[in-house]
């Protein structure tokens, strides 16, 4: 899953305190997704759009 | 050189005793050459097989180190029982026979670590075997079957002869199989002409040779998908180094030797007070202001609590990821695997930086 950067894969230093946690929630949930989804080769999921 | 004393290693196949009806039998040792031996001697006269020790397949993959042990141990006793010492060992060729290739692999490591007697085996390149001593021990390279039997006969002679006789090998000349040990040697051009020089052939689609081959890569087949995540145990693990303040495990910020096993238990959030990171690899303000940018803690605490994830194990690995060699980081998550599974976690959350 790519995420938001390397220094802040799960954060945004620019966001507000409350934006970046909403963000981190967003993309930790799509990491739920991909853990529950069946795949047989390399696949990348995409975080989802705001 | 004069004549080289050998002590040869074979399978139950090889050795004559029978096939996979004799693979469970014990190691044993006979005077002299057999089968595959006698080809060695007749490829080179300076060659003399003393001994032949002979051991089945399954005992050896079975048998762990105790039967590595009776190997060596027989070896022992050939050196001690001739007046003139052997000065080598040779194991197989096993080509692409994976039970034989382990065997072979493990019997010249533990002799040439236990007892100091050179040692030196011939394997195709895929065989299990290869892949788990090549760093250890010399490997000619040989075909898949037995048809490459005079080839590998030739090279476990010449490559057998420079190790008795102390001298160095190099595998691109030497036919063996690559160490992944690195030696300084000085060249006529320096390395951006030579490296023009070999672009200069590639464009124009001739052959050329590169300096430094890169690892090739295994493929990991995905894991199955985690069935309900608010049944599981989630575990996390990081590769972005973030560990408690203090780094008690004096985890290196770059080339890691290490992970760590860190408790969570009780903790709602990663925060500054608590931990930090220990990556040398990247810009660390971010990470040390606020730990759960990389390692999400805060929020899938949230998770458990609404129910969407069953259960957050309480113990999170941690390493750093900085120029780690890949060997290195499959060791370390072979460990950590057997750790969770060990604590029933079904599902992992992995963050790197």
């Amino acid at each position: 899953m790519p995420s938001i950067a390397i220094p802040h894969p799960l954060g945004d230093p620019s966001l507000s305190a409350d934006d970046e946690r909403a963000l981190r929630r967003r993309l930790v949930e799509r990491a739920l997704d991909a853990l529950t989804t069946s795949i047989d080769a390399q696949t990348v999921f995409e975080p989802t759009p705001v | 050189m004069g004549r080289v004393r050998v002590i040869h290693y074979l399978n139950q196949f090889f050795g004559g005793l029978g096939g996979e009806d004799q693979a469970g039998v014990a190691p044993s040792v006979i005077d002299g050459a057999k089968g595959p031996g006698l080809l060695l001697m007749q490829l080179d006269p300076d060659l003399e097989i003393v001994a032949t020790i002979i051991a089945g397949d399954d005992h050896m993959m079975d048998g762990g180190d105790a039967a590595v042990g009776a190997v060596v141990d027989l070896v022992r006793g050939v050196i001690d029982a001739g007046d003139e010492p052997p000065a080598l060992l040779v194991a197989g060729p096993a080509f692409f026979a994976g039970r034989y290739g382990l065997a072979c692999g493990s019997v010249c490591a533990a002799v040439a670590e236990r007892i100091g007697l050179p040692a030196v085996t011939a394997l195709h390149p895929e065989n299990p075997g290869a892949d788990a001593f090549r760093r250890t021990v010399p490997i000619v390279e040989a075909g898949r079957d037995v048809l490459g039997m005079p080839a590998a006969m030739e090279g476990l002679a010449r490559v057998g002869k420079k190790l008795a006789a102390g001298e160095p090998l190099v595998p691109s000349a030497d036919g063996t199989l690559t160490r992944g040990i690195r030696q300084n040697e000085f060249a006529g051009e320096t390395g951006a002409v030579r490296a023009v020089a070999m672009l200069m052939k590639k464009l124009a689609g001739e052959p050329f040779e590169t300096e430094y081959e890169m690892p090739l890569f295994e493929r990991v087949p995905p894991a199955p998908a985690a069935p309900d995540l608010s049944s599981c145990r989630v575990a996390f693990v990081t590769s972005g180094g973030i560990v408690p303040r203090g780094n008690p495990d004096r985890i290196e910020s770059a080339d890691a030797s290490r992970f760590g096993a860190y408790d969570i238990t009780g903790l709602e959030r990663l925060s500054s007070q608590t931990h930090t990171t220990v990556h040398g690899g990247y810009d660390p303000t971010y990470a040390f202001e606020d730990p759960n940018r990389v390692l999400p803690l805060d929020v899938v605490r949230e998770l458990v609590a609404e129910g969407r994830i069953g259960d957050l194990h309480e113990t999170y690995y941690a390493t750093v990821g900085n120029a780690t060699s890949v060997e290195r980081a499959r060791k370390f998550g072979a460990e950590i695997a057997a750790q969770l599974k060990e604590a029933q976690v079904q599902a992992v959350i992995l963050t790197s930086t």
